[in-house]
């Protein structure tokens, strides 16, 4: 038997178990709504201010939970992402908010609930990252773009 | 450069049909049909990612992961298939007393051999890692994560990645000829290793059937799977160091903005995946070589024996083929060793697939999709595996003209060559078709019907793929290469075996649920499913029969 034959086999046993498990199953009625409990930054390089490091404590006493940084070059783009708790939380969605007015950098938010954004300029970028489902659920980052010496 | 050149033509011949090139009308016709093809896989692998992508399976960014998990299976299996093909090709060949009565250095010979099983791997990818990588480019592409030449680059490192698992299977295939022609000489270990493949395979279904869980939830249990898959592409990509580094040298070197592009890093890899190509070459150059004279210098008029084992006994005429048969089945362990693994699979993989069902709580609608499945994955391998039958009066070559001197009707030899298939296939079928009646609690008189259904749509189709090989012989493919690692009748096969299944399932399905609707009884559904099978058994045997009159009597005048 050739080699993809046998691939696309697989491929169909694989649909064979996924089609009945999601469009056959018996209806239940799931009354709970699963809220957002925990929104956590998964960005590579991303790391959570320090409260031991004196000055890192203002900035958590601000509310702000983290940061990234990376080196300022014209179009830097840096993709946030983010895990949800509980994995089975009911709306997943997240909303971004920023300075819209901000001439350092503009925020796109993508299709796959990551957002996307990009420098124009040397700066920081605070955003708050917030549940849709349970506004209360938040965490706020900042994102450094800035000169090599900087670091 | 002239020889190895008109060498590699000429035994590409052999294996590709390339009479189109002539034919410019032809030529143009091939050409655009590829294309089609081409561009219909790579949109069908488009949209099944994208959907994967909105899933939640991956993000944009990371499906590169992908490209990785389908390189590392992809190269695997090709490099299985190389080495032994190659160790046939290469040292067993029956073109090579051919090929070194040329004009030609033995070098090109070598060489021309290489890069024509090359040229196979190359057609081969366009089928599945092209379009696949093609397809996670576009989708690194329109989100912005990679520019437009990376498109136009990731041609040229397929060249080489492609080459690498011809040139591994150039050289563990002289490992693999001494271990092949250890096996051939001692039967009883051959016999003990096929074995224990087996147990293997058993062990590994069983183990498989005791980690599904007691309750399959997908939608329910959708958030923790997709971690799960999340966390097993971040696995591949970071434990296949060497495969992720070859899909870096496709699509570059993710910049710290998440998006990929070729850089000065791209081409150091590229420079050493070059490296390693011609290392390899030149490994397999002075190590497979002096091997690859060796055996082709071999006298074979030597090789054979004279000595006979006891008298001759008379058989009639039937008994003498299915006898021939007996010994060609047993001693042909390509052929045995396709019967029992597809006969043993097709029950394993139905245990598993309805161990899994059982786990799911299903209503009416995911009832009838499970018995859908059911039908189309015990039909899809049965009937995939007579792409083997389409090849059986071809491969034995010039011998099989043979037929027509012998004095008896030549319906003979020709249903002998099926018998053996039929017989390891009965138990094979009504096995699989118990196994998956009973799970789903069917009579015992459903069961049987349904059992003598499957395997008269099986006889059929073997039966039509052995009119394929009555049809368009390849006896001279396999005269002078001994392979034929392109042969149309394979395809043509497997081809409908695909459509023959998923027809087949499709109206399985309207039958079972009609007959459980209107009659509250599936007995009429299998009864009508029967006599489906009977009616394509029939016209498939019926062509047998008037083919063979034709093409072994008729048209010879």
């Amino acid at each position: 038997m050739k080699k993809s034959v046998i691939l696309t086999i697989g491929v169909i046993f694989i649909i064979a178990i996924v089609v009945p498990g999601f469009i056959g199953l018996r209806m239940r009625v799931y009354n709970e709504t699963r809220y957002v409990e925990e929104i956590i930054c998964i960005t590579e390089g991303y790391t959570k201010y320090d409260p031991s490091k004196p000055d890192e404590k203002p900035k958590i006493d601000q509310g702000i939970e983290g940061y990234i940084s990376e080196q300022f070059t014209p179009g830097l783009k840096v993709v946030i992402k983010c895990q949800l708790k509980p994995d089975n939380a009911t709306n997943q969605k997240l909303e971004y908010a920023y300075d819209e007015k901000s001439r350092v950098f503009s925020v796109t938010e993508n299709a796959d609930g990551t957002a996307t954004i990009e420098f124009h300029e040397k700066g920081t970028a605070t955003i708050i990252i917030r549940a849709t489902d349970n506004k209360k659920k938040s965490i706020e980052i900042e994102i450094y773009a800035m000169d090599n010496d900087w670091f | 450069m002239n020889h190895l050149k008109t060498l590699v033509v000429m035994q590409l011949r052999d294996k590709i049909d390339l009479g189109w090139i002539k034919n410019k009308k032809e030529a143009l016709r091939k050409v655009i049909l590829s294309l089609v093809k081409f561009l219909v896989i790579t949109a069908i692998i488009y949209i099944i990612l994208s959907l994967c992508n909105r899933f939640g399976i991956f993000l944009y960014d990371e499906s590169p992961r992908i490209m990785v998990l389908v390189l590392t299976i992809s190269l695997v299996l090709s490099f299985i298939s190389c080495t032994v093909e190659l160790m046939k090709n290469l040292y067993f060949a029956e073109d090579n007393r051919v090929l070194i009565t040329l004009p030609v250095r033995a070098n090109q010979i070598f060489i021309s051999k290489i890069i024509v099983f090359y040229v196979y791997e190359l057609k081969k990818s366009f089928s599945l890692l092209i379009p696949i990588s093609l397809s996670c480019i576009t989708l690194l592409f329109t989100q912005g994560y990679c520019s437009f030449w990376v498109y136009i680059w990731m041609w040229i490192p397929v060249l080489f990645i492609v080459a690498l698992p011809v040139l591994l299977g150039a050289i563990f295939s002289i490992p693999v000829l001494y271990i092949y022609r250890f096996l051939k000489k001692n039967a009883i270990i051959e016999f003990i290793v096929f074995l224990l493949v087996l147990a293997g395979l058993i062990w590994l279904a069983v183990y498989l059937i005791g980690l599904i869980p007691e309750n399959i939830d997908l939608i329910n249990q959708w958030p923790t799977i997709r971690n799960s898959i999340r966390e097993f592409l971040l696995l591949v990509e970071q434990k296949l160091f060497v495969m992720n580094q070859l899909i870096r040298i496709m699509i570059g070197e993710k910049s710290k903005g998440g998006a990929f592009g070729i850089n000065f890093l791209t081409m150091g890899k590229f420079a050493i995946l070059i490296g390693v190509s011609a290392v390899l070459f030149l490994i397999s150059y002075f190590a497979s070589r002096p091997l690859f004279f060796v055996m082709m210098a071999k006298n074979f008029e030597l090789n054979k024996s004279n000595k006979t084992n006891g008298k001759n006994k008379k058989h009639g005429h039937y008994l003498t083929f299915v006898n021939k048969e007996f010994k060609i089945n047993l001693r042909t362990i390509d052929i045995s060793i396709n019967y029992l693994m597809v006969y043993i699979i097709v029950p394993i993989l139905i245990l598993l697939l309805n161990a899994i069902y059982k786990a799911m709580d299903t209503r009416e609608l995911g009832n009838w999709l499970i018995y859908t499945f059911n039908v189309l994955l015990i039909c899809l391998p049965l009937l995939a595996s007579n792409a083997l039958i389409s090849t059986y009066y071809s491969r034995e070559g010039r011998a099989g003209y043979m037929k027509k001197t012998k004095p008896i009707d030549v319906v003979y030899p020709l249903l002998a060559k099926l018998f053996f298939n039929i017989l390891f296939s009965i138990p094979s079928v009504f096995a699989t078709v118990a196994i998956f009646g009973r799970s789903v609690q069917f009579h015992i008189g459903d069961i049987v019907l349904f059992g003598f259904a499957i395997l008269f749509l099986h006889i059929g189709h073997m039966v039509y793929s052995a009119t394929l090989d009555i049809i368009h012989p390849q006896n001279e493919q396999y005269a002078t290469t001994g392979i034929s690692i392109d042969n149309p009748n394979e395809n043509k096969s497997t081809g409908l075996a695909f459509i023959i299944s998923i027809i087949y399932a499709v109206v399985a399905y309207k039958l079972l649920s009609e007959a459980s609707l209107y009659n509250n009884d599936l007995t009429i559904g299998f009864v009508k499913l029967l006599l489906i099978s009977l009616v394509i058994f029939g016209s498939n045997l019926y062509m047998f029969f008037k083919k063979i009159k034709a093409y072994y009597y008729e048209i010879q005048g």
